[in-house]
């Protein structure tokens, strides 16, 4: 299995720069979890990918080679806006796309059959696209993007409009398709499904990478992690007189804190029991959407101690 | 090895959307009712437009002199009688259109129904006054015989001074600028087909996953090859149409075009039709809905019908001289060189001359065609003008 790599790749629209230099990586067996607002460029970026759109500059490496239109049919892609042919029927549909990503006749026909058992539509195989409810619609469309078994897997917005099992669905198949040897990047507002299923995580705005890493790096940045602090029968003010705080802020029943420069957790636990019962102490992690929304809208400082 | 791997991916990708086509469009059953429509329609115009066999009237004639002999013409059958109740009693229960007959003084009585035709009064009277010259003749023993040994070295002779006209033969003019006419709205037909083939991969989405697997240009020549496919499916069933009701009403059909004729014409029909196809293919990619199609669609067709008014207007005198220069010209010639063809008025070099020029009028038509589809394809909203997507 290869590695994609996204080397500074720009795409405008007339005077819109929709992508501006743009650069990741999605090794084999890895998800990525592409996230970012709307018109943030993570479909743009994901065409060029597959080579669906040309970028103006910079390049896409599929095992350190430029992409090209043979390299591309091993790829799986599932566009945002779901795409197939409304009255044809299910199985010659996925077989059309199976020969058309360079399987046999046999072989597509035999990935028809095995990934419509798989995505629980085999009932629907003789039915016409346009018949189906909107979340077999999508299972066919996952189908259409694993039949050949794609080295790169590349989905827009896999989970939108569906229920929770056709999430758990899809979620396995991704995972299963990592665990083949398949590089997997997907795109989604769902940032509990992303951080639930990615390795990497990519956040995106402005046609800009802001940062790509696995989620425990991001989240591991100076000054993402607070320290989560509750303490029982305190003063009012407590925290602007312990040295060891840098900036505080209210958080449930206690306080995250920053610490000041030099300051480490045994420092400032040895000054907080001077002020109450310490409660609990610990580490506090940001989640995906908060370290998403400090990135793409960094929220007001911790008030910093006096 | 990598190359020839690509040309074959390249084939085989072209070959799939070319089946994929031909089984959404031909293995239907509204494309065989079509054809056999198309067919039927072909049949019935031929054969209703056929000149009936000519009619053939009946004169009685009873009591010739010796010595007569008159022809009626072809489209006159005499037969015997056995005197004038005989023929009266023919003429009557209309056995005959009309008799004639002699007494036995000589006189000859023409006999007619009131509604008896004029051509058949018409040859009784020339038999009469036929009957009664030789007669005459025969009273004043002139050598009969010899008078028509006479008379026919005494023909005269014919002779045809050119009149400034055509220098072929208009014989079947008419039929041919019908057929071609008939093939020419084939193109408007396919192509219009093309260009919602194009819009519905389009608003359906399905061309972005296409593309994720064929360039543009593979995705375009499959899709037009296959359109082109059935178009001439239906082009070869016009013709076997034509062909076999020829055969079967050998001598009762209008003039119609000859094999080479009905060859040259699908030839050129195949020609023009490529020509237009990228172009219909490249306007269907502009818009984003099928019902927006027809908007895009006018300055095609009107660019299409251009030569249908050319050539109606060159029917009239195929062989005049700007004819001979737009015969050349894409897509006048199209039409104009199948019709020079049903006349026999363009040799083959001449023929393969402007067929080149088509040719490469097709290809450049297909370059703009792509890049025009390619630009427009994903670009969803608003209608894509044709020099944002040939400038982007």
């Amino acid at each position: 299995m290869n590695r994609l790599d996204i080397d500074s790749i720009t795409k405008s629209y007339g005077p819109n720069r929709a992508i501006d230099s743009m650069s990741f990586s999605v090794e084999p067996g890895q998800i990525f979890g592409f996230v970012g607002a709307n018109g943030a460029g993570k479909t743009t970026t994901m065409r060029i990918a597959v080579g669906v759109l040309d970028a103006d500059s910079g390049r896409i490496l599929w095992d350190g080679r430029p992409l090209t239109q043979q390299t591309a049919e091993r790829f799986g892609y599932m566009p945002e806006e779901r795409g197939l042919y409304p009255k044809m029927t299910v199985a010659k549909q996925l077989t059309y796309l199976g020969c058309l990503h360079g399987l046999s006749n046999a072989e597509a026909r035999q990935a028809m059959l095995t990934w419509t058992e798989r995505l629980r539509i085999d009932e629907h195989r003789s039915k016409t696209v346009d018949s189906l409810s909107l979340g077999n619609q999508q299972r066919v469309q996952l189908a259409a993007a694993l039949l050949h078994e794609p080295d790169l897997l590349v989905l827009d917005e896999p989970f939108s409009g569906l229920d929770p099992i056709a999430v758990d669905d899809m979620s396995e198949v991704l995972r299963e398709a990592a665990v083949r040897g398949a590089a997997v990047l997907f795109s989604s507002h769902q940032l509990e499904l992303v951080e639930r299923l990615c390795d990497v995580v990519g956040i995106v705005q402005g046609g800009k990478m802001l940062a790509w890493d696995t989620l425990d790096t991001l989240r591991d940045v100076p000054g993402a992690s607070r320290l989560y602090l509750e303490l029982e029968d305190a003063r009012e003010n407590w925290a602007d007189q312990i040295p060891a705080i840098k900036a505080h802020q209210p958080h449930g029943r206690g306080t995250l804190l920053e610490l000041a420069p030099r300051a480490d957790e045994n420092d400032l636990l040895l000054e907080a029991v001077q002020f109450g019962r310490v409660r609990e102490m610990a580490w506090h992690k940001p989640t995906l959407t908060q370290l998403f929304r400090d990135l793409v809208e960094p929220a007001p400082a911790l008030e910093t101690a006096s | 090895m990598n190359s020839a791997r690509s040309q074959h991916s390249a084939w085989r990708g072209i070959f799939l959307v070319y089946r994929r086509e031909i089984e959404a469009r031909m293995a239907t059953k509204g494309y065989l009712i079509g054809l056999l429509g198309t067919a039927a329609v072909i049949v019935a115009l031929v054969v209703g437009f056929a000149p009936g066999a000519p009619k053939t009237y009946s004169v009685a004639a009873c009591g010739a002199p010796a010595g007569a002999t008159s022809s009626p013409g072809a489209q006159i059958h005499v037969i015997g009688c056995s005197g004038y109740a005989n023929a009266a009693d023919l003429v009557q229960h209309k056995h005959a259109d009309a008799a004639l007959a002699t007494a036995a003084d000589g006189r000859i009585t023409i006999v007619q129904r009131g509604d008896s035709p004029a051509s058949a009064k018409q040859a009784a009277q020339q038999i009469g006054a036929n009957w009664a010259g030789t007669t005459a003749l025969q009273r004043q023993h002139v050598d009969l015989a010899r008078l028509r040994s006479d008379t026919l070295a005494a023909q005269p002779s014919t002779v045809t001074l050119p009149t400034g006209g055509h220098a072929y033969n208009d014989h079947g003019v008419g039929a041919a600028v019908a057929m071609v006419l008939i093939l020419f709205m084939q193109i408007f037909a396919q192509g219009a087909l093309i260009a919602q083939g194009v819009v519905e991969e389009k608003s359906t989405r399905i061309v972005e996953v296409l593309l994720s697997t064929l360039t543009p240009f593979r995705l375009m020549i499959g899709k037009v090859a296959g359109i082109g496919t059935a178009a001439l499916g239906q082009v070869f069933a016009m013709a076997g149409a034509l062909i076999i009701t020829e055969e079967v009403r050998a001598g009762h059909t209008p003039a119609l075009p000859g094999p080479a004729a009905l060859a040259s014409a699908v030839a050129w029909f195949l020609l023009t039709f490529v020509l237009f196809a990228f172009l219909f293919a490249a306007a269907g990619s502009t818009v984003s809905r099928p019902e927006e199609l027809q908007s895009v669609l006018t300055p095609i067709t009107l660019l299409a019908t251009a030569p249908v008014g050319v050539a109606t207007a060159a029917a009239g005198s195929l062989d005049a001289h700007w004819v001979n220069v737009l015969r050349y010209v894409p897509p006048f010639s199209g039409l104009l060189m199948p019709l020079q063809a049903s006349v026999h008025i363009v040799t083959m070099g001449q023929q393969l001359l402007a067929a080149a020029i088509m040719a490469i009028t097709a290809f450049v038509c297909a370059w703009i065609g792509s890049r025009v589809y390619r630009n427009s394809i994903l670009r969803l909203g608003a209608t894509v003008k044709w020099r944002q997507a040939l400038a982007a």
